[in-house]
């Protein structure tokens, strides 16, 4: 039963997980798809924000909690898997699906134990 | 050309200086005093503490008269030119002449143009060569020394001046988050404790074909004094490298900015930027500058960019450098004006020298014990952590805030800087060691 009931929140997490945008703190930001590199077969899906910045996204997501909140309770209740803390109460989380990192991000954004969620992006460091 | 390193010879002999003139105002002293070229004098007299060196022709006199006058001297082409930070006092060559290996003059003092009264008694007690790093004199940034193009602002450098043989930034700690390392470089021995890779996880930061970044900006901050190649701001500091990946996520950056606190780093050298700084990258950055160190804060120093790739600047926007917490430096130029492609915003904080486009840039390290030119404010940023390891080394209490505080109070107001405060192109002005020292002397 408890096999079903995975599958079911999969299917519906995979049935809403188009959301272009995410939030900085509690600012939306929008992201426009880069079609020809999300097609790709690579593990990470491309974005650009408003200024043009291309954004990777995998299928990890960064997590801030507030004061002592028990981040299984998040893990348990949206289908994660922990991967590290990198500080206090700052965790990077794995989606089952890099489809749904967004999404997931953006959920866990509203939860009121959370201070920030957002994809774990991936960026190119400019020299200067 | 390059001379012997730390061949010191200690004189007993008192070379003199006939000071005729006792205590009056508008009696004059003759001062004779005989050395040999390229060398650095330490006069023993408590009235009279100074530093005397050669560059090839070039001669520099930097002295404490009595308690709290400071005076330079620079001659160029055998005659004394007053280059005097207070005006105070002036030193006349009447005589200028040079006999093989030595070279004498006399000078007479004035203050506030009188005379000064007091007898000036000098004993050298110590010559020694100068450390003269071959590519010293190309290093405009720091003092202005050469100019063969005749392009070079007398101010468009830092003002180290003589301040670089007290403080080194030896004992403090310097994370360079970059893009490869040539650890076994000339310039560098001894430089580097301690290396991370986030990439192979190991502490093999070596460079890869076109990783040249790293290397130039470690060099601008530590390249050793010796003779060999250039002199870093803080050339006694201890680098720690962290090597990042060209394209890498916000966790992977996260933990190599934990590794520079894990490491003991005081400041944190980012000549980069990705023009989208996440939350948690952001909250990070502005966690370890102000609650690590103890409380006091890392400084974390960010090249503000440069500009749109048509040499214009632009606003920096969401980018690292645009975070308030960061000390966020922006270039000058030879000309001592702020270089056009220097990115600008409301957080930007101070200028260094950059260079300008097309112009001589800041002579550096390059892979493979070469070195080369940098332009831009990759260049720059690294100038402010090298003097922020000077200020650390003179006051290891300072915490990040008082660090920014003072690095913003005692700008030089070049160009169009705010006279009374910032704008958004300037920041504060552009940074001046030699005010931030005697700034640093006041408050002691």
């Amino acid at each position: 039963m408890r096999f079903f009931i995975v599958i079911f929140i999969v299917l519906i997490q995979q049935t809403y997980a188009n959301d272009n945008y995410y939030y900085d703190e509690n600012k939306k930001i929008t992201l426009v798809p880069l079609i020809s590199m999300k097609r790709s077969i690579s593990n990470v899906d491309y974005y650009k924000d408003n200024n043009g910045i291309v954004l990777g996204v995998m299928d990890t997501l960064l997590v801030k909690t507030i004061g002592n909140y028990d981040i299984s309770n998040v893990l348990n209740e949206h289908n994660l898997e922990l991967v590290k803390e990198l500080s206090d109460g700052l965790y990077v989380l794995k989606t089952s699906n890099k489809n749904l990192t967004i999404y997931m991000s953006n959920t866990l954004q509203k939860n009121l134990n959370i201070k920030y969620a957002h994809p774990n992006f991936i960026k190119k460091r400019l020299n200067r | 050309m390059k001379y012997i390193l730390n061949f010191i010879i200690l004189l007993s002999i008192s070379l003199i200086i006939s000071a005729c003139g006792g205590t009056n105002e508008s009696s004059s002293e003759d001062i004779t005093t005989v050395y040999k070229k390229n060398t650095t004098f330490r006069f023993s007299s408590q009235d009279t503490v100074g530093l005397m060196k050669t560059q090839n022709k070039v001669l520099t006199l930097r002295a404490i008269y009595g308690n709290d006058v400071n005076f330079s001297i620079r001659d160029d082409n055998g005659t004394f030119k007053v280059d005097s930070k207070s005006g105070l006092v002036e030193f006349i060559s009447e005589e200028n002449k040079v006999n093989g290996e030595t070279y004498t003059f006399k000078a007479i003092a004035n203050s506030e143009g009188k005379e000064i009264s007091q007898n000036i008694s000098v004993n050298i007690l110590e010559i020694q060569s100068i450390p003269n790093d071959i590519y010293y004199e190309e290093q405009w940034y720091l003092e202005k020394n050469l100019d063969l193009l005749n392009s070079i602002d007398d101010d468009a450098h830092i003002h180290i001046n003589d301040l670089s043989k007290i403080y080194t930034g030896k004992g403090v700690k310097i994370a360079v988050i970059d893009n490869g390392l040539d650890t076994s470089h000339e310039d560098l021995q001894k430089a580097v404790i301690k290396t991370f890779d986030i990439t192979s996880r190991t502490d093999d930061v070596s460079h890869n074909y076109g990783e040249y970044h790293g290397t130039a900006v470690t060099g601008i901050i530590a390249a050793k004094k010796n003779d060999i190649g250039i002199k870093g701001v803080a050339n006694n500091a201890d680098i720690i490298f962290l090597k990042y990946k060209d394209t890498m996520s916000d966790s992977e950056t996260i933990e190599l900015f934990n590794k520079a606190k894990n490491f003991g780093a005081s400041i944190i050298n980012c000549s980069w930027g990705t023009g989208n700084v996440s939350p948690a990258v952001r909250n990070t950055i502005i966690d370890l500058s102000t609650n690590a160190r103890g409380g006091k804060g890392i400084s974390i120093v960010f090249a503000s960019g440069n500009g749109d790739g048509n040499g214009t600047g632009k606003d920096m926007g969401n980018d690292e450098a645009n975070i308030a917490e960061v000390i966020s430096v922006g270039s000058s130029n030879e000309e001592n004006k702020r270089s056009t492609y220097s990115d600008y915003g409301v957080n930007l904080d101070i200028l260094a020298p950059g260079g300008k486009l097309n112009g001589i840039g800041l002579v550096t390290l390059d892979n493979n014990n070469k070195y080369t030119y940098m332009t831009g404010t990759s260049a720059a940023a690294p100038i402010v952590s090298g003097v922020i390891a000077l200020m650390l080394e003179k006051n290891p209490t300072l915490s990040r805030i008082e660090i920014e505080n003072i690095l913003k109070n005692n700008t030089e107001k070049i160009a169009n800087s705010n006279e009374h405060g910032r704008n958004n192109k300037y920041g504060y002005g552009k940074i001046n060691l030699g005010k931030i020292i005697d700034y640093l002397d006041e408050i002691q």
